[in-house]
């Protein structure tokens, strides 16, 4: 049993008055899966952090009221103290790991409160065929996916037999199909009667688990239902608590199959040279990996839009790959790419297009969010012109404000619109997103597709790889399999 | 194929290569002593089946090392004395790096920690040795994404300001860094890594014929450097 009584918490680095968390009192039964939800912000991370104890021992705050486990108080304890007995899966695949290899990985924290190396191996063994990770063991870690390495980190979470299990936003960096993974070992947790704490934007993979959900909002517990509750609410209620979707199991496409011959055939009468990408015919596009055992093969393709495509996909067939080489910047061992009819070589795609990549962090560069706009500009331009036009575009993206903000300091969606932002200044037609959507919450997924429908708007040419069909039926107008 | 070497011999290995090869002679009966020492990691990524690294290494280190030796011995003109000073670099530096490269790729951290705990070497200096080992591949990759958007970006090219592209490469490139150092060290306390009392280790080192061998050789060619050796005359 978890018992929060009156527990609040505000961060050190928090100047304002108001707590990340306060008024929270909660009962969990052993064997319960709970759900925490919210916008990005609300404090549903905090809390998972609380219960594994990096707050307040590693990020350091203020934490009043008394959280107890099985009747036990927590608080001051040391966050090593609560590893044995809760296992902890973190948000991030890239930075949960401490060793190179699986094998150690799936052994370290066992090593750490020193168990004897032969139970070590036994429970490994068991682990690997309960979680299926055959093929994962004995491999390197920078070499897996994102999906591969979230399930290492449930294998080494396994491994230590905890009661209960934290997870912070498992999902978030997660296609489709390693979030069905991922719900196949929650599946197996939970039958094994361990206490599941989760915190998640996407629920639709989390509905038949959960027994209760708790929507946050600001800092404290808004609302709270039991599984049979949540079914029952409608789709517009769900949408107006700022929820995702609790039912993500098709894509509606559009029926636009007249309309693409018409595009198609207004192409091949005037072939203009008309700067909007209608149609993209990839005749030859070959991409080697440099693991030969793989490779991206694609031949006689055609896309034909005038407005948002979807491209998706399975697992490991490349959609990144993909667009990395549409938009230039990795050069295919063959490539024939035309567009609206024409030759459209390497060296004009990398002129043309824009990727906002799936870690935005790596594309802001500057110190400023006005100065991140400006550097995509036309360098003749002088500096007062610039600014003006930058300004222009933040206001369009409602990030003027932070004109003077490191791009750094922003939340994630925020970056992300910079990261648009910075495209229009660079005023590319065609515009690439990939898995845009992957951590954002329903209110930044609704601004991302409301920003790309005012692109479309302004006869940009938008291709987004994305298993998000939540997403697809939002904005996009067409999909396409690769 | 020897099957394991003990991350002990190889850190012994590494040191001996690297004095032998700054410190000794270069000429004389040494140059014998010199050519065991960079052979060895030319055998041990064999071993490994790095041909093609093998290859390029041998044909290298060959090169620069008869070129210092026995060819331009008669130093006339300015591009000889350019071509000596990096062969000579080469022949004194390559060996080592190999090393140092082939003793990061083969040893898992979990090996070299119990390697070095095995020594008596306290953790706090463990740790950070066996942190690195994991970001010299996030590093590379972290690097690459920037790369990329740098190049998409336009920013990458020759016209910009050199010390701009630079400022622009590594913000984010140190932002991530720290980012990724942060949340690493959350995970790893969550691990329990932070616990007191002797951690426990499902790898087996030990020492096997082959490392004897090898110790054997460090052993002989230290003793060799003390006796002949000495600074570069």
């Amino acid at each position: 049993m978890i018992e929060f009584e009156n527990v609040s918490f505000k961060y050190a680095n928090n100047k304002s008055d108001k707590a990340n968390l306060y008024d929270i009192n909660l009962k969990i039964k052993s064997g319960e899966f709970v759900v925490f939800t919210g916008e990005s912000g609300c404090g549903k991370t905090t809390f998972t952090r609380i219960l594994n104890g990096l707050v307040p021992n590693f990020f350091q705050g203020e934490l009043t009221g008394n959280v107890k486990i099985d009747n036990v108080s927590i608080i001051g304890k040391k966050v090593e103290e609560l590893g044995r007995i809760i296992g902890s899966v973190f948000q991030n695949p890239r930075s949960q790991f401490f060793n190179v290899d699986t094998d150690s990985e799936l052994a370290f924290a066992a090593e750490n409160i020193s168990m004897d190396t032969k139970e070590i191996i036994s429970r490994m063994k068991d682990v690997t065929s309960q979680l299926k990770l055959e093929k994962l063991r004995s491999r390197n870690i920078f070499e897996l996916s994102g999906g591969e390495k979230q399930q290492i980190a449930c294998g080494s979470v396994a491994v230590m037999h905890p009661d209960i299990v934290v997870l912070d936003e498992p999902s978030s960096n997660l296609d489709r199909y390693a979030i069905e993974n991922l719900r196949q070992v929650l599946v197996k947790w939970k039958a094994e009667g361990k206490t599941i704490v989760i915190s998640e934007h996407r629920l639709y993979y989390l509905k038949d688990l959960l027994d209760e959900i708790f929507i946050l909002k600001k800092g404290r517990i808004d609302e709270q239902y039991t599984r049979d509750e949540l079914i029952f609410l409608s789709d517009k209620e769900i949408s107006e608590k700022g929820l995702r979707t609790l039912d993500e199991s098709c894509v509606i496409i559009k029926d636009k199959t007249d309309k693409e011959k018409n595009i198609k055939q207004d192409i091949n009468k005037h072939n203009n040279e008309d700067s909007t990408v209608n149609c993209i015919e990839i005749e030859d596009l070959e991409y080697e990996y440099k693991r030969k055992d793989k490779a991206l093969c694609l031949k006689k393709f055609e896309i034909v839009s005038d407005g948002i495509v979807a491209i998706i996909g399975k697992n490991g067939v490349g959609k990144s790959t993909f667009l990395k080489c549409l938009c230039g910047v990795y050069k295919a061992k063959h490539d024939r790419v035309y567009k609206n009819g024409k030759l459209w070589p390497r060296k004009q795609r990398l002129k043309d297009s824009y990727l906002v990549m799936q870690d935005v962090n790596h594309q802001l560069f500057t110190e400023s969010v006005l100065e991140e706009v400006m550097i995509s500009m036309d360098a003749k331009m002088s500096d007062t012109e610039k600014k003006e036009k930058a300004i222009k575009i933040l206001k369009r993206f409602k990030l003027e404000e932070f004109a003077n903000a490191h791009p750094m300091s922003l939340s994630g969606g925020q970056k992300q619109r910079v990261a648009i932002a910075s495209c229009i200044a660079a005023e590319r037609k065609f515009i690439l997103l990939d898995e845009p959507t992957s951590g954002l919450d329903k209110n930044n997924m609704h601004l991302l597709a409301k920003e790309l429908k005012f692109l479309k708007n302004k006869e940009k040419t938008i291709f987004v790889v994305t298993h998000d069909y939540e997403f697809i039926n939002e904005c996009c107008d067409e999909v396409v399999k690769i | 194929m020897i099957k394991k070497i003990d991350p002990r011999t190889k850190l012994f290995l590494l040191i001996v290569i690297n004095i032998i090869m700054m410190g000794g002679k270069i000429s004389g009966t040494f140059t014998f002593f010199r050519i065991i020492m960079a052979m060895i990691p030319f055998l041990l990524m064999v071993n490994e089946k790095w041909y093609r690294k093998a290859a390029m290494y041998f044909v290298l280190y060959a090169y620069s090392f008869s070129m210092e030796r026995y060819i331009l011995t008669n130093i006339q003109t300015t591009l000889l004395i350019i071509i000596l000073f990096t062969t000579g670099m080469i022949s004194r530096f390559l060996a080592s790096a190999m090393m140092a490269y082939y003793l990061m790729k083969t040893t898992t951290v979990s090996e070299f920690v119990t390697a070095m705990e095995k020594m008596h070497i306290p953790m706090v200096i463990v740790i950070p040795f066996a942190v690195m080992f994991r970001f010299f591949p996030t590093i590379k990759e972290e690097w690459h994404d920037i790369r990329f958007a740098m190049k998409m970006r336009g920013i990458l090219t020759l016209k910009r300001n050199p010390f701009d592209t630079l400022e622009y490469a590594l913000v984010p490139l140190f932002m991530s860094i720290s980012k990724i150092a942060e949340e690493l060290s959350a995970a790893s306390m969550a691990k329990c890594l932070t616990v007191k009392g002797k951690r426990t280790h499902i790898v087996e080192i030990g020492f096997s014929f082959f490392d004897f061998l090898l110790f054997s050789i460090g052993i002989f060619e230290l003793g060799i450097f003390s006796f002949f050796g000495g600074i570069v005359a």
